[in-house]
């Protein structure tokens, strides 16, 4: 890597946008995600500004190079015939510490590679795949809030938003005040409390599945209370930003669904799928009407 | 049939495991080990049926917050209109429940009721699941004609009973008080087991109008007069709830005194 440093602190600078790596090779740099350009005022002659990348957020300095699609590549090389000189583009990102997607990752028990797509704000965004916990029914759509987004982890820890900013909770004990579902295993957990969410504060991302977003068969015919009960867990897809206040999500796939959730509305013991309609309560036998998740996709 | 009064939490001595029982109001299945106990204080009655297939089991008590089940018959009030349904409160403090503009006899996308904020609906719970926002009706399910639900005309007083009164009022045949009452006047009722009762003597309580005084002189005295009767027979039903049967005709007595 091009670069002596390892980790930047907001306002220091990175890198210069260009730089003459050897001869004839001139090195462009982009910024990426926790960077941005600024420039530096030089007073030589007469004062010159430079455009420097620098970091926004505390973090580990990641360079990656951009491999150019062939077709671009020719157009290069074809810009850059007469003097022979070869660009090599590069996108600079800061990627902190307490990344979720890292976490996730250490959770799951890969291997936490700082990757580049995923670090910094995870914001829900559309075709996502999230978990979301049913929060409300009403006849027309089921209110619900993101929990997480997969791939990318909680979305509250670091989405530095709300009153909490990123890991604002983390002297409070477990399951005390506000403190929010922190990971993808205490989401899943049977004993996660219900009432250690940031919920409690209004702060979650909230979605609405709407009864045409349900399933994608006889779509006009869904009941939401044979679909969900408030409290259960729901793997879906985000279909659209929506409002201000709500993103819309459907479950229209065989996958997506509920995937976690108890009977007698929570009172119960934990219920697994029978086929894609029917949960059963193992202890008690209680079977109840849900739009279940293909548990296992092959 | 047994009857003794018990507390919440108290053990049922009622062999659940042979009979197929079905739990009605005040008792909780506990759902992790599908034990019944009380939850509200009271008299507990188990009915089982000849057969002895079939057990019945609820408590009796007296409480004025009412809970929507479905086949209740209600009194609501509109305190809003949706594109689709209207919203209507069955009892001050409470969540609405909705009113679909299609669950009236003869209603369509093009023929809508019209009903305004303000006015009341008699009206059968079809929906009651507490999850979701309970649905009121105004058809009868069988007939699938208007069967006496729909609007209550202004005429008539609307007042608050107790809820186990107003169970008393519709559904004890033997119940001696509406008896009493058509003794000393004519009226109308319609009762709500949400503990609302709507009750119209004669003509009802009238609009005063300006104009034309002379010629409603004689309906405004006739006027008066159903007004009286509607709220004596209002106050003897209000009294009637914390007395003892033998005082009935006191209370009509004193109710209806000034006729």
């Amino acid at each position: 890597m091009p670069h002596e440093q390892k980790f930047a602190i907001p306002g220091q600078y990175i890198i210069p946008t260009h730089k003459v790596a050897a001869e004839k090779v001139v090195e462009k740099y982009v910024p990426g995600k926790g960077t941005t350009i600024s420039s530096i005022d030089v007073e030589a002659d007469q004062v010159k500004s430079i455009p420097v990348i620098v970091a926004t957020i505390i973090g580990k300095i990641v360079i990656r190079e951009i491999v150019v699609s062939d077709k671009e590549d020719e157009k290069d090389e074809a810009d850059s015939k007469d003097s022979h000189i070869k660009i090599k583009n590069f996108v600079v990102n800061v990627i902190p510490k307490s990344n979720t997607y890292m976490q996730y990752q250490e959770e799951v028990g890969e291997e936490a590679i700082p990757e580049v797509g995923n670090i910094s704000i995870n914001l829900p965004q559309e075709g996502d795949v999230v978990l979301a916990r049913i929060t409300r029914l009403n006849p027309r759509q089921a209110f619900c809030e993101i929990l997480t987004v997969e791939g990318h982890g909680n979305v509250l820890n670091d989405s530095g938003l709300g009153a909490n900013g990123e890991n604002a909770h983390r002297s409070i004990p477990a399951g005390g005040g506000s403190q929010s579902l922190s990971s993808h295993t205490t989401i899943a957990s049977q004993a996660s409390s219900i009432n250690a969410v940031a919920s409690d504060l209004g702060e979650t991302f909230k979605g609405i599945i709407r009864t045409q977003d349900v399933r994608s068969t006889d779509r006009d015919r869904v009941k939401i209370i044979e679909c969900f009960k408030p409290g259960d867990i729901v793997r879906a897809v985000i279909i659209s930003l929506g409002d201000g206040s709500n993103y819309y999500l459907s479950t229209a796939k065989n996958d997506l669904g509920v995937v976690f959730a108890r009977s007698e509305g929570g009172a119960g013991g934990l219920m697994y799928a029978v086929d894609w309609q029917n949960m059963i309560c193992p202890e008690t036998g209680v079977i109840e009407k849900r739009k279940c998740a293909k548990p296992f996709t092959s | 049939m047994v009857s003794n009064i018990v507390i919440p939490g108290d053990g049922i001595l009622n062999d659940t495991n042979t009979t197929k029982t079905t739990i009605g109001p005040g008792i909780y299945k506990n759902p992790q080990t599908q034990e019944i106990i009380p939850a509200s204080a009271g008299i507990l009655n188990v009915k089982t049926n000849k057969q002895n297939t079939n057990t019945v089991i609820f408590t009796d008590s007296n409480s004025k917050r009412y809970i929507p089940q479905t086949n209740d018959f209600v009194i609501g009030i509109i305190v809003g209109v949706f594109g689709e349904s209207y919203k209507v409160q069955l009892q001050d403090f409470s969540t609405s429940v909705q009113l679909s503009m299609m669950a009236f006899p003869n209603a369509s996308k093009k023929n809508r009721p019209n009903l305004k904020i303000g006015q009341a609906v008699y009206a059968r719970v079809s929906q009651a699941i507490p999850e979701i926002d309970t649905e009121l009706e105004c058809i009868d399910p069988i007939t699938g004609k208007e069967g006496g639900f729909g609007l209550l005309d202004e005429s008539g007083y609307i007042f608050n009973i107790n809820l186990n009164f107003a169970r008393e009022l519709l559904f004890n045949q033997s119940s001696v008080f509406l008896e009493k009452l058509s003794t000393k006047c004519k009226f109308e009722i319609a009762i709500g087991i949400n503990g609302k009762v709507w009750l119209k003597c004669g003509d009802g309580i009238k609009k005063q109008t300006n104009d034309a005084e002379d010629d409603d002189k004689e309906k405004s005295s006739s006027s008066a007069r159903d007004l009286r009767a509607t709220l004596a027979a209002c106050r003897f039903l209000t009294k009637c709830q914390h007395i003892n049967p033998s005082q009935i005709d006191i209370e009509l007595k004193e109710a209806f005194k000034h006729f």
